[in-house]
């Protein structure tokens, strides 16, 4: 018996391409668990697959293989039982299109206290205040109608709506990327804040990983429908073992003038999913590529010395140099 | 990466840009521009620029930093004549090499456009021709301003699409923008509007929408343009660390204003306005963590709803009733450095283990 509230193993999507019709892996053999009031942040570059996994997790996404359980009870895509999709939501990107624009603040809440009857009718006013509480807005707000609200406020509303059927887990796909950064910081401490008291458990989806290390308890890194490195957040930021990883890490740049460096080969673009080269989807890119590389695809394995549940997919990871490499300055 | 023939030399025809006259100081300066518009649903019209003055040297990076509606992307797109509707320049002068743009008309912009000055916007897919190959967009300006011939102009565009890190660049530059990707769309656009090099680049949140590796890339790429060639760069964006990664004066802009103006590395290190220290603050560092992040109560004004006195005093936690009416203007430091804040004092000790914290 695993403490783990979601459990994907090795999760496979397949899409054809409309003109070629080649099949090509957005997913490609994921397993990743989600514990109960833990927060797990999905990282990787636009089309890594980690918007596609979170649309498996909800189940809006069809054509799935692959294992799920969520709560010990296998989570079908098709035909998902009612009681089970209310126990999973999520939150989008852009809080100006998942809202309806026409509808007002009360009429969002109401609608899906309604539809999974979460509370008796009469409740159903004061439950959408208690709602906006819970998002630290004003209950004034409930007449408005999104496009009187600013970026931050609606993106609140699109959480206090995720929150409504009180839901177990909640998966949020880049919920911050769309705001400015003043905004962006109090809806990442509404999060942790959220699963402090609420006990909820978040699948955390980001291409900002300075956001992820300080929201997240664990860091998975996907990487053209594979996750090459986990582990908890401060093992794999501190103690990156996966040449992506580190590269990543690198390329963020930071508040401290010109400590920034072009991350080796890698600042050229992932390869197309339909012609991922052949063993490590990743070598093309990396630094350290060997004929080994070439030859097989490292599967992600734990590390003997590293800390707990700390995983990579690289043959090299225990040899790999640790420290960041030297920065070469960009400026005078 | 080297850059290759982009730092060469210039080689170019007669010369369409009469020289700078002697004394001028700047590449760009920009002298009270103020842009209005109507706020949805009205006819009165409101300042959105309000006197926003600046210049811009001879291979200088400057950041143009602010949030969503502060007004960074108008004073930008004035300057080079691209307004949208609506808005229109209400006074202010903007001279390039001592030429006024404003009041010259097309004529005096289309001279200055490609080798003087370009834009590289946030929507590549607005930018480029939806029916053009990407490869002939390139280098369209380049071969009209420079006179480049046609085995001339596809060399180039290939070394050029090669510097923004294409992959499999003859295939690229055979393609229709609506079949790239945004990330590759974006590095054609900067790769075209590098292609005549131009001495001033206007940059729109050119990437933003980009993963942090190509981010990387072509911030390094605008970065030792800078150094070789003598580019310089007007950087607008609200990522405070591209700013400290590329630029080495910032100016803060917040409701249509700068509020503060100054060095990067002193900004940085002890800024003088509540705002900036603000979005310091709330930036994340990925190498550090900080027990909360903090972020800045409330949101910033919408248009035509701009707070009487200081815009900002609404959010400042070091506001006190002398901030709520009156003008403020930006207040000279020293140094370079200004800021429109009238409690200076107060924001530098407010700001003091910045340092401790990061």
């Amino acid at each position: 018996m695993s403490d783990a509230l979601l459990e994907l193993s090795d999760i496979r999507v397949t899409f054809r391409s409309r003109r070629s019709h080649i099949p090509v892996r957005a997913v490609d053999g994921v397993s990743l668990k989600v514990g109960r009031g833990e927060i797990v942040g999905l990282v990787g570059e636009s089309g890594s697959g980690k918007s596609t996994l979170a649309r498996v997790v909800v189940g809006l996404c069809e054509t799935v293989d692959g294992e799920a359980n969520f709560d010990g009870a296998p989570l079908t895509v098709r035909d998902r039982p009612p009681e089970l999709r209310r126990r999973i939501q999520m939150v989008f990107q852009d809080p100006y299109s998942s809202l309806d624009p026409r509808m007002t603040v009360r009429q969002q809440l109401a609608e899906v206290l309604r539809v999974h009857r979460v509370v008796p009718r009469e409740l159903v006013g004061s439950t959408c205040e208690d709602l906006l509480t819970q998002v630290h807005l004003p209950g004034q707000l409930l007449p408005a109608r999104p496009r009187q609200m600013s970026g931050g406020q609606r993106q609140r509303v699109a959480i206090a709506r995720a929150l409504a059927p009180r839901p177990e887990l909640l998966v949020a796909d880049e919920p911050v990327s769309a705001l400015d950064v003043s905004v962006q910081a109090g809806i990442v401490r509404l999060f942790a804040e959220l699963r402090r008291k609420l006990g909820l458990s978040i699948l955390f989806i980001a291409h900002d990983l300075a956001v992820v290390r300080h929201l997240c308890d664990r860091v998975a890194v996907m990487y053209m429908g594979r996750l090459l490195e986990e582990g908890a957040t401060v093992d794999v930021f501190e103690n990156a073992r996966h040449p992506y990883t580190q590269t990543l890490l690198q390329a963020i740049p930071t508040l401290q003038p010109a400590d920034f460096s072009v991350p080796g080969t890698a600042g050229t673009e992932p390869p197309r999913l339909s012609r991922l080269p052949s063993g490590c989807r990743f070598r093309d890119r990396c630094k350290y590529a060997q004929q080994l590389c070439e030859e097989s695809e490292p599967a992600l394995a734990e590390l003997s010395d590293a800390g707990a549940g700390h995983r990579s997919a690289c043959h090299f990871s225990a040899t790999l140099p640790l420290a960041r490499p030297p920065v070469e300055p960009a400026r005078s | 990466m080297r850059a290759g023939h982009l730092v060469r030399p210039r080689e170019r025809g007669p010369a369409l840009v009469p020289p700078a006259p002697s004394g001028r100081p700047g590449l760009l300066e920009v002298e009270g521009l103020t842009v209005s518009v109507s706020p949805p649903g009205e006819r009165r019209r409101v300042d959105v620029v309000s006197n926003v003055s600046f210049n811009i040297m001879a291979g200088e990076a400057v950041g143009l930093v602010g949030e969503s509606g502060s007004g960074k992307s108008l004073t930008l797109r004035a300057i080079l004549g691209l307004l949208p509707a609506g808005a229109t320049v209400k006074g202010g002068a903007v001279r390039f090499e001592g030429v006024d743009l404003l009041s010259g008309g097309k004529r005096s912009l289309q001279r200055v456009r490609g080798t003087g000055v370009t834009m590289i916007f946030q929507e590549p897919m607005t930018a480029l021709n939806p029916v053009v190959r990407v490869g002939e967009q390139i280098v369209d300006a380049a071969r009209r301003q420079l006179g480049w011939s046609r085995r001339e102009s596809s060399e180039h565009a290939l070394e050029l699409a090669r510097h923004m890190g294409i992959r499999d660049p003859d295939a690229v530059l055979s393609l229709y923008p609506h079949e790239l990707s945004g990330g590759l769309r974006q590095r054609v656009m900067i790769a075209a509007a590098l292609a005549c090099q131009p001495r001033l680049v206007l940059c729109d949140e050119p990437t933003t929408a980009l993963d942090v590796t190509i981010q990387a890339q072509i911030v390094a790429l605008l970065a030792r343009l800078r150094q070789e060639s003598q580019m310089s760069l007007l950087y607008v964006t609200h990522d405070l660390a591209v700013v400290a990664q590329l630029c080495q004066r910032l100016q803060v802009m917040y409701a249509g204003s700068i509020v503060e103006k100054g060095s990067v590395a002193e900004i940085f290190a002890s800024p003088r306005h509540p705002y900036t220290l603000g979005l310091i603050r709330a930036t994340p560092d990925v190498h550090t963590v900080v027990d909360e992040l903090t972020g800045i109560p409330g949101s910033a004004p919408h248009v035509g709803a701009r707070p009487a006195g200081c815009a900002f005093h609404p959010r400042c936690s070091l506001a006190t009733i002398e901030c709520s009416s009156g003008e403020m203007p930006l207040r000279d430091l020293g140094n370079g450095r200004a800021s429109a804040c009238i409690h200076v004092d107060a924001c530098q000790s407010a700001a003091e283990g910045l340092e401790a914290v990061r």
